[in-house]
């Protein structure tokens, strides 16, 4: 009974609010599809510290308890890399001469790492302790590379010798770390939000502002007309889906 | 008492979607048939769609491969998120492209509805044809033919809303036993 109320509620919410983001990437972006949750995770772990690294809060931030890294360099998809990323991000939240960009991708980077906590759990319940320990060996095709050639490489993650067994997620789970995966810890440079109560709420980053992102505002724009016209016909299924089902319970 | 209200649900929607179809069949033959000759392909890529809208998301590549330079992900049922690459290449063109083929992900949503309300149509006319040829009653004048038509819409249209009506219970009533045998473990 909880888990249908679960699902219900998930799905009425989910149908409550919609977001929509563009995001301007200066270094490339990768076309593979979210890989398996575990994986997911350690991308999203390894994401947003390099963006700490980058924004020079690492090495001010509390030393590192066992099991928070393997022996590669690389942060686990475990809770004790996702508590330390959450008191990282924090700590330099609380810091000054920040940019107000770089402010908003931390204030995402805390978020994100709380509302994957019990998705955490799950993973770290359902997998088996090597997978996610600090005792994982470091792939051979990285042994023996320097430190700059493992950050830089992907290879870690799609070893093959790596397989995660898969782990069972709720629907909004799933979304929610597909969501984090995709948005990763990049500035977002527009962002409309619209509300089941007809509210639309669209904010600019100030430099996408010019004439030479009209083709970026643009694709915004459509994307935005695409996500309501999208949720218009979800809406409708669902509603006569429950319509149906209320009609019976009359 | 369920299934009485059921037979007065689809009583409506019957009538309802058979005009709907017959209006679009009249106004629009030619996408109405295109909207048909899809239909066994839509009814399997909204499936699919479904599936992935309602579990990790689409994504969207342009150009596909490991490199594009935009890409769409929607999840959660509608939350969207587009990446682009910044740079001279990101022209209008590709954006137009790029929306296009979002766009043709998203379509079996809104094609398979239209196809099935103009099947209920050509339904419509199918049982229409069989009283005219078997004489079950015969159109003495206007009245009589369009009192046929409708009549015969009804038929088709109810058989298929009253049929998805009872499976929309019966697979809700499954579902309920399958979680709470899955709660009591």
């Amino acid at each position: 009974m909880e888990k249908r109320e679960t699902w219900l509620s998930e799905l009425v919410e989910d149908l409550t609010q919609r977001k929509v983001d563009t995001i301007v990437a200066r270094d490339g972006i990768t076309g593979r599809a979210m890989p398996d949750p575990a994986t997911a995770l350690l991308d999203i772990h390894n994401t947003y510290f390099r963006r700490l690294v980058t924004l020079g809060l690492v090495e001010g931030a509390s030393k590192p308890g066992a099991g928070v890294f393997d022996k590669a360099g690389w942060l686990l998809p475990n809770d004790a890399a996702r508590k330390w990323l959450l008191s990282t991000a924090l700590l330099g939240m609380s810091k000054t001469g920040l940019k107000p960009a770089d402010a908003c991708v931390l204030q995402r980077i805390a978020s994100t790492c709380s509302a994957l906590s019990p998705i955490v759990a799950k993973i770290e319940q359902q997998l088996p302790s090597e997978v996610i320990s600090s005792d994982t060996e470091e792939p051979e095709s990285l042994r023996g590379s320097s430190a700059e050639a493992k950050s830089a490489s992907r290879r870690y993650y799609v070893d093959e010798k790596r397989k995660m067994p898969d782990v069972e997620l709720t629907r909004q789970e799933s979304a929610a770390l597909s969501k984090a995966w995709e948005l990763g810890a990049d500035t977002v440079a527009l962002q409309t939000v619209a509300m089941l109560d007809g509210d639309i709420i669209t904010r600019i980053s100030e430099q996408y502002t010019g004439d030479a992102y009209a083709v970026v505002r643009q694709l915004h724009h459509e994307a935005v007309d695409m996500s309501l016209t999208t949720w218009d016909r979800l809406a409708k299924g669902v509603a006569a889906f429950f319509d149906g089902l209320l009609g019976r319970k009359d | 008492m369920w299934l009485l209200r059921a037979f007065r649900d689809a009583v409506i929607t019957a009538v309802l979607t058979a005009i709907r179809g017959w209006i679009s069949w009249l106004w629009r033959p030619l996408e109405s048939t295109r909207l048909i000759a899809a239909l066994p392909r839509n009814l399997w890529r909204t499936w699919r769609l479904l599936g992935a809208l309602f579990g990790a998301g689409l994504t969207v590549n342009t150009p596909p491969g490991d490199a594009p330079m935009l890409r769409t992900a929607i999840v959660g049922l509608g939350d969207l998120t587009t990446r682009v690459v910044d740079g001279p290449t990101l022209t209008e063109a590709l954006v137009a492209h790029h929306l296009r083929t979002v766009r043709e992900q998203l379509e079996p949503l809104s094609a398979t509805p239209e196809a099935l309300s103009r099947v209920s149509a050509l339904g419509m006319v199918a049982v229409s044809v069989y009283v005219d040829r078997h004489a079950v009653f015969h159109a003495q004048d206007w009245l009589d033919l369009a009192f046929r038509l409708i009549g015969s819409a009804f038929i088709v249209s109810f058989t298929w809303t009253f049929g998805m009506r009872l499976f929309a219970v019966l697979a809700w009533r499954v579902a309920q036993r399958w979680f709470d045998r899955e709660r009591a473990g």
